[in-house]
C-alpha cells in the first residue's frame, strides 16, 4: 500500500528537467505555487496548464505515475467539491430536495479543484525529477545566506537527507518486526481502534530501539570518517549553473511576471 | 505434524515494475519429528519459503498444507497455525519490547489467551530450556548481552509450545562458541520436546552436523533435497551455486577423486577419522 503513494518519490530518468540544477527547480516550484494564487479568473489556468504540461512532457514521466500521485488528496478534493457546490450562496441553477447548486458554487468548486490539482502535480514534479540528495544540496545552497543569522543551514540539510535516506530502511524494519510479532500470535487486524493502537506497542518499541541503534552506529561511522560539520566541506558534485539553467530562470521569471498581468 | 508444499510459487509485487518471482514451483514434504536444514545463499528464497509455513505470506500459486489441511483455505484458523508452527526470525533479539524478560516471553502465550498461571509456567519452562536463569526474569531484556537476548527471543517462540520450530539463521552474528551453544541448545530442545525442527542457514558447516536432511535452495528453486551425505556427494554442483561444502567433505572428495578412498558423502570429522585410520590399518596390514 505504501508503495502506491507516488508523491515525493523520485522517478529515475535522463530528461532535460531531471538534469536541471536543483536550485532552479526549487525556485521554479515556489514561483509556480505563487503564480497559481495570482489570478482569480478561469483565464489564468490556461498559461498555468501550458506551463505544467510542457514540464510534464519534457520530463518524460508517464501520466499514470503522476495521476497516482493525486491519490492521497482524492478525498480532500471530493470534500472540497461537495462543500463548495452545495454551500455557496448565489443564483440557484439546479435543485433537488434540500440540495441546491448555485452558479457561484459550481464556479468555486471547479476553481478550487483545478487549483489544488495543479498545485499538487506541480510540487510533485520537483520530487519526481530531483533525487533527495540533490534536493537537500540545492536547499542548503539556497539557504546558505541564513548562516549569517546563525541558522545551522548545513546541519539542517544533513539531517533532512539522513531522514529521507532512512525512510525505506525503517519501512522494511517495520515489516520485519510486524511479522516477528505476528509469528508470536500478535493480531493487528481485528478489534476496535484502541485495541489496534495497543497492538502496535510491540512494533513501535523495537522500531524505536533499532532507530536509535542505527542512529548511534551512523554517528560513529560519520565520526570515523572525520565528519565535523559543514565548515570546509567540499562536494563530490558541486552545483553549477549551466546555460539551460539560466534559460530556465529567465523563463520562470517571464512566467510569473506574465501571470501577474492576467486579470 | 507434517508440512507439505505442492508446486508453490510466490511473486513479490505482482503486477508492478518491482515484480520478482521469489519461489519457483516448490514441492516437498516434511514429516513429523524430522530435523531439516534449508540451505542457500542470500536471496535464494529461504526466508520467503519459511514465511509460507505459518501463513505470513500467501503463495501466489500452488498449495501449502499443514497436517494435510490447506492453509490458504478461508476457514483455516491462522492463529492456531501460528501457534503450531513457531518461526524464529533472523536476529530475533530485535523483536524484544517488554519491560522485563518474563513479560516478553509471556507475550506469545498471552496472545493465545492462555490463563495466567499456565502462561507463567510456560514462560519458566521456555526460559529454562534456553538456559536463562530465573534471576533474570525481572531484568529488562535490553540490559542483557547479545547471546542472552537471542535466547530470550527464542524462548518467546518456544513458550507458544510449537509442534514445528523454524529458525532463520539462529547463529548469525555470534562468535564460534556462541554459535555452537545455540545450535547444541536447539538440538537438545528438539530431543526433549520431540518436535520438528527446520534450521535455515547459508552455512553448510553449521547445519551438516545437526540435521538429518538438507534442502538446497538456489534462485528461488529447490535444487536438492536429501540426506546430508546425498547432498554433500554433489559437492561440485554445490560449489557452482556458490555454497561451500564443509572442509572435511572437500578433503574426502579430493581423496576420492585421487582414488585413495571409495566412500562418498562423509561430512563429519569422526567419520573421516574412522575411514582414514581404517585405510591406514589396511595398508599396514598388507605391507607386513
Amino acid at each position: 500500500m505504501i508503495r502506491d503513494i507516488t508523491i515525493g518519490q523520485y522517478y529515475p530518468s535522463e530528461s532535460v528537467i531531471h538534469r536541471l540544477d536543483a536550485r532552479i527547480k526549487f525556485i521554479g516550484t515556489i514561483a509556480y505555487v505563487i503564480a497559481l494564487f495570482l489570478f482569480d479568473t478561469f483565464w489564468g489556468f490556461l498559461p498555468a496548464l501550458v506551463w505544467l504540461g510542457s514540464i510534464v512532457v519534457l520530463s518524460g514521466i508517464p501520466i499514470g505515475f503522476i495521476a497516482r500521485g493525486l491519490k492521497p488528496i482524492f478525498f480532500l478534493l471530493v470534500f472540497l467539491v461537495i462543500f463548495n457546490l452545495f454551500l455557496t450562496p448565489g443564483e440557484v441553477i439546479a435543485e433537488w430536495w434540500i440540495f441546491k447548486i448555485t452558479d457561484n458554487g459550481l464556479e468555486n468548486a471547479g476553481f478550487m479543484t483545478l487549483r489544488l490539482t495543479l498545485l499538487v502535480i506541480g510540487s510533485g514534479m520537483m520530487t519526481y525529477t530531483t533525487t533527495p540528495s540533490q534536493l537537500t544540496t540545492g536547499m542548503e545552497s539556497i539557504f546558505k545566506p541564513l548562516g549569517v543569522f546563525k541558522v545551522p543551514v548545513h546541519e539542517v540539510a544533513m539531517m533532512m537527507s539522513i531522514a529521507l535516506r532512512f525512510i525505506p530502511i525503517l519501512l522494511e524494519e517495520t515489516d520485519k518486526i510486524m511479522k516477528a510479532q505476528q509469528a508470536r500470535g500478535a493480531d493487528f487486524e481485528s478489534g476496535n481502534i484502541f485495541k489496534r493502537a495497543k497492538a502496535l506497542i510491540p512494533v513501535l518499541v523495537p522500531l524505536f530501539v533499532s532507530a536509535f541503534r542505527r542512529a548511534g552506529e551512523l554517528a560513529e561511522a560519520m565520526e570515523a570518517r572525520c565528519y565535523h560539520g559543514g565548515k570546509g566541506r567540499t562536494k563530490l558534485h558541486p552545483l553549477k549553473f549551466s546555460a539551460g539553467d539560466y534559460i530556465s530562470l529567465v523563463l520562470i521569471i517571464g512566467f510569473v511576471v506574465g501571470m501577474g498581468f492576467i486579470p | 505434524m507434517s508440512i507439505t508444499f505442492d508446486k508453490v510459487d510466490y511473486i513479490y509485487g505482482k503486477g508492478t515494475s518491482f515484480e520478482k518471482r521469489a519461489l519457483k514451483d516448490i514441492s516437498f514434504h516434511i514429516r513429523d519429528g524430522e530435523f531439516v536444514g534449508i540451505i542457500g545463499h542470500t536471496g535464494s528464497g529461504k526466508s520467503t519459503l519459511i514465511q509460507h509455513m505459518n501463513g505470513l505470506l500467501k503463495c501466489t500459486g500452488g498449495n501449502v498444507y499443514y497436517d494435510c489441511k490447506d492453509i490458504s483455505n478461508r476457514e483455516y484458523d491462522r492463529k492456531t497455525l501460528r501457534q503450531n508452527v513457531g518461526i524464529v526470525f533472523q536476529y530475533p533479539e530485535h523483536q524484544l519490547f517488554e519491560a522485563t524478560v518474563g513479560k516478553d516471553v509471556a507475550f506469545g502465550p498471552n496472545n493465545l489467551n492462555i490463563p495466567g498461571l499456565q502462561a507463567d509456567v510456560r514462560t519458566y519452562e521456555a526460559l529454562k530450556s534456553v538456559g536463562i536463569d530465573d534471576s533474570l526474569l525481572d531484568v529488562s531484556p535490553f540490559d542483557l548481552s547479545g547471546g542472552q537476548k537471542r535466547r530470550v527471543a527464542i524462548a518467546g517462540v518456544l513458550a507458544m509450545k510449537p509442534k514445528v520450530l523454524v529458525l532463520d539463521e539462529p547463529a548469525a552474528g555470534l562468535d564460534p562458541v556462541g554459535r555452537r551453544d545455540i545450535l547444541d541448545m536447539i538440538a537438545r530442545i528438539r530431543r526433549e520436546e520431540n518436535i520438528t525442527v527446520i534450521l535455515v542457514s547459508h552455512s553448510m558447516e553449521d547445519v551438516a552436523e545437526y540435521v538429518d536432511r538438507i534442502m538446497v535452495m538456489n534462485d528461488g528453486a529447490l535444487e536438492m533435497d536429501g540426506t546430508v551425505s546425498e547432498v554433500f556427494a554433489r559437492r561440485k554442483e554445490l560449489e557452482e551455486m556458490g555454497l561451500s561444502v564443509p572442509q572435511i567433505s572437500l578433503l574426502m572428495g579430493d581423496l576420492e577423486d585421487a582414488g585413495i578412498i571409495k566412500d562418498t558423502g562423509i561430512y563429519t570429522m569422526e567419520e573421516a577419522v574412522r575411514v582414514l585410520s581404517q585405510k591406514l590399518l589396511d595398508r599396514r596390514g598388507r605391507n607386513q
